[in-house]
């Protein structure tokens, strides 16, 4: 059912590395025996129905589900660089610095938009101003909103529009130097304008990061996206290169839900 | 079927829908009643405020009317005189410490009574403890006969004023007879047969046509018909008694008393020269007595400088008395002053009443902090442990358990802490491995720490409470962003989650305060109900001084005091004030969640 690979995309080393994951939520399972490969410096989108488990999906590689009381891996593995991130010796604080992660709603907390970026290098300890500064302005920079609020820096976060809100907390989330970069459909609570930008950005951090995408706009997918993935109810049904899921997929069903005719 | 036909019949014309009472239809029935349920609330709360203040409002007045007099009847004069006799007096009990002091430090080295006899005893020993003491006869007696002077014209002036008012009565009282029919009231009749009594003892007036009094007043008292007769011997007897009264009236020229008060200042001068004279002489001879230990010289050194002190002051002393004067204006600002700097809470005294506001302030502040200084870190410690570390399971046992802990009735909390808390302190206070403790061992056992625990008992419930909703209140994805940066839990909770929520934090503080000041059976029952401000040069000492509250005095006084007197509005000004401290409470608590309190964008 799960086909890996394509020849049109050049191919690279995995960096997360998923095999036969069951996941669930107390007796409800959520994830259904789901493997794939995740490759460094691609956009890998995750895309399917309302409740098919891509979110979940995603929250499995920083643990985020974690902080839900019932949730719960029932069996296989995930690896980043070859580490099985569920093993109780791996740290959690550890491995979410380096899959930083991006949510739904813009959540910028509610202090000055410096201090947001601050946040996550004051939390290593380390409070010398230069650097502070200097990482600052570097991950304002690379999430193109510099020059948007270079004089408004104390201001409070909350004061900025929806859009800026949400590259802040890309901006947050780069400041801890993630390798992998998780987007829980960043862009479902802006307007075109604000998701043109967010996008255009994804494509300019795909030289540096690995992105996971989770989105429920399938053009978005197609505009973004190097491999895309199908999910329904729980499974993995195809996984292949952008290109081949919505020009020729392999699988019914993701041609039904590409060609818009249920989902 | 049937509710077809109803729409059927409905669809051609919109009409209104189907009233029940009055015209009205359910939906407006149900807001009239919401809406006079609210407006009766204000209405009560509205009314409460409006008689507080009503109440409250004649003390200005009253105790401005009262210090009038205290100044015009010379009263204030004698206060003057008063304190030099006092500071004397107080210089006397400190002598009376050393010498306690002394006897103690002989008993140490282990001397027998007899032999610590033989020393305080000793002819100079006895000649200075005793001659300082006896060397203030004169001054004592002068400022006694003052004072009797100027209490006395005092007291004659409250009387005449009292039985102006019966009087007046009197008055009021035969204009009614005269001019009702003879159908009398049953009070009128009461009267009537009691007067009839005693005027049957006295005998100086009766009936024209002599009727037995006594009789009569038996008839009258069973339901007599009464007559023409009657109500004349009535009237009769009123003004007999009016005249009586008036008699007892002797006028009170202030200005006459006051200037006997204020006389015989030269005579004055030279007691406090005498007096000087004789104690320097004392303390000179004291020098031949050998009080063994360096400590006690050390105090009698102190004692020597304080009396010279209180020499000096003799000139500004005399100078205050000279330039006194009975007839100068007391302002209603002075009134108002009086109250709310007031030092003194004196009520029923034979001299002058005192209502002052400050020691009842001050103590319910000071009680306040103490329960807030223990309750902010419990209440708000367990709300950010609950909200943020706990476990499910823990979190459902400790927070309806805290919370129940307001659900004990204050006088229970009171009740314990005096039975249980305050005997605890005062036993762990006199252990001997605590002595450390610069203000142990306790000489009350209820005092302004025992009460300040048990109200900080009663403000946890209400500060974790405030608190656990506000922390609640923080939208999840905080933390959850927090959390995905690779922060702690706990730098998450330190760094986001209180910082956010610190404004319901915030009012939850001040709502525990407005809970805490308050609070009335816990502070009458354990805060030692002294009225005394409490002393705040004795650094720590002054948490573990009995002290009283406003709420206390309220609750104390308010049972005893004759309706409408100042003593009875004194009371109602300090619910007033009270009223106003909750109201600034809350408001600021108020605005603070208003100010602070805007998460979302």
């Amino acid at each position: 059912m799960v086909t890996k690979t394509n020849s049109s995309l050049k191919e690279c080393t995995p960096i997360i590395e998923v095999s036969e994951l069951d996941f669930a939520y107390g007796s409800t399972q959520a994830l259904f025996n789901v493997s794939m490969d995740i490759y460094e410096k691609q956009v890998t989108a995750f895309i399917g129905p309302s409740g098919c488990g891509k979110s979940t999906f995603l929250r499995c590689f920083n643990r985020m589900n974690d902080l839900i009381e019932v949730a719960h891996t029932k069996g296989g593995n995930i690896k980043i660089n070859g580490v099985d991130i569920n093993k109780p010796d791996v740290d959690v604080i550890e491995l979410r610095k380096h899959v930083g992660m991006v949510f739904q709603k813009s959540n910028p907390f509610p202090k000055s938009i410096y201090d947001n970026i601050a946040y996550g290098l004051r939390i290593q300890g380390i409070k010398k101003k230069e650097i502070l500064d200097q990482v600052v302005e570097e991950c304002l920079r690379s999430a193109a909103l510099w020059d948007e609020v270079k004089d408004r820096l104390q201001e409070s976060a909350l004061g900025m529009s929806g859009g800026q809100q949400q590259r802040l907390c890309i901006a947050r989330a780069l400041a801890v130097k993630p390798r992998i970069l998780l987007m829980d459909e960043p862009c479902s609570a802006l307007d075109p304008v604000a998701t043109a930008k967010v996008e255009e950005l994804i494509h300019e951090l795909k030289k540096n990061y690995t992105i996971v995408i989770v989105t429920h706009n399938m053009q978005q997918a197609a505009r973004v996206s190097d491999r895309t993935a199908f999910f329904y109810l729980g499974k993995l049904i195809e996984y292949d290169a952008t290109d081949t899921i919505f020009m020729n997929p392999n699988n019914e069903q993701t041609e039904a839900y590409v060609s818009g005719r249920f989902g | 079927m049937l509710s077809r036909k109803k729409t059927d019949s409905c669809t051609t014309s919109f009409s209104h829908r189907k009233s029940i009472l009055l015209g009205l239809d359910s939906d407006s029935i149900i807001k009239k009643f919401f809406g006079s349920t609210a407006m009766v609330a204000i209405l009560v709360l509205g009314l409460i405020t409006i008689f507080l203040f009503k109440e409250g409002a004649g003390f200005i007045g009253l105790y401005h009317k009262s210090l009038k007099e205290y100044r015009l009847s010379g009263l204030e004069y004698v206060d003057i005189l008063k304190e030099k006799r006092e500071g004397y007096a107080s210089l006397t009990r400190y002598l009376n410490d050393i010498k306690a002091e002394w006897i103690n430090a002989l008993r140490a080295e282990g001397l027998t009574q007899s032999e610590i006899n033989k020393q305080v005893m000793a002819p100079e020993a006895k000649a200075f403890f005793f001659g300082y003491m006896r060397a203030g006869g004169e001054i004592r007696s002068f400022v006694k006969d003052k004072m009797d002077l100027a209490i006395a014209s005092r007291d004659q002036h409250t009387t005449n004023e009292n039985l102006r008012e019966t009087l007046n009565n009197y008055v009021a009282q035969i204009k009614r007879l005269k001019e009702s029919a003879l159908s009398w009231s049953e009070e009128n009749r009461n009267t009537f047969g009691l007067r009839l009594r005693e005027a049957a003892l006295s005998g100086s007036i009766g009936y024209d046509e002599g009727t037995d009094m006594r009789q009569r007043a038996e008839e009258v008292q069973q339901g007599a018909q009464l007559n023409l007769e009657d109500k004349e011997l009535f009237i009769k007897l009123l003004e007999q008694e009016y005249v009586k009264v008036e008699r007892m009236i002797q006028p009170v020229d202030f200005s006459i008393t006051v200037k006997e008060v204020v006389a015989d200042q030269e005579a004055y001068k030279n007691i406090l020269i005498r007096l000087e004279k004789k104690l320097n002489d004392i303390i000179t001879s004291s020098n031949a007595i050998t009080f063994g230990s360096q400590s006690i010289t050390d105090r009698i050194d102190r004692f020597k400088d304080l009396n010279a002190i209180f020499f000096n002051q003799s000139a500004i002393h005399l100078e205050t008395l000279a330039s006194w004067n009975s007839t100068k204006e007391v302002s209603v600002w002075h009134a108002i002053g009086a109250f709310i700097r007031g030092k003194d809470w004196i009520t029923a005294s034979d001299q002058q009443d005192w209502y002052g506001l400050l020691p009842l302030l001050s103590g319910s502040l000071l009680i306040s902090l103490i329960a807030l200084f223990f309750a902010i870190p419990f209440g708000i410690g367990a709300a950010i442990y609950v909200n943020q570390i706990a476990g499910s399971v823990e979190r459902n046992f400790i927070k309806p358990y805290i919370e129940f802990v307001s659900a004990i009735p204050s006088v229970v909390i009171g009740f314990f802490g005096v039975v249980v808390f305050g005997e605890a302190m005062r036993f762990l206070s006199q252990s001997e491995f605590l002595h450390w403790v610069p203000f142990f061992p306790l000489q009350e056992r209820l005092n302004a720490f025992t009460a300040g625990c048990l109200l900080a008992l009663m403000a946890i419930p209400t500060i974790f409470t405030l608190a656990e909703d506000a922390l609640n209140n923080i939208p999840h994805h905080f933390k959850e962003a927090s959390f995905a940066i690779g922060a702690t839990p706990l730098q998450t909770t330190l760094r986001v989650i209180i910082p956010t929520a610190l404004s319901g934090i915030i009012s939850a503080v001040m709502l525990g305060f407005g809970r805490v000041i308050g609070e009335t059976m816990v502070v009458l029952l354990c805060a030692g109900n002294r009225i005394k401000i409490p002393d705040f040069t004795d650094g720590f000492g002054v948490f573990f001084e009995p002290v009283h509250t406003m709420t206390g005095i309220i609750a104390q006084e308010m049972g005893e005091v004759v309706n409408g007197s100042l003593h009875y509005r004194a009371l109602f000004m300090v619910g007033i004030v009270l009223f106003f401290v909750s109201l600034l409470i809350n408001y600021s608590a108020q605005r603070v969640v208003k100010k602070y309190g805007k998460l979302e964008s």
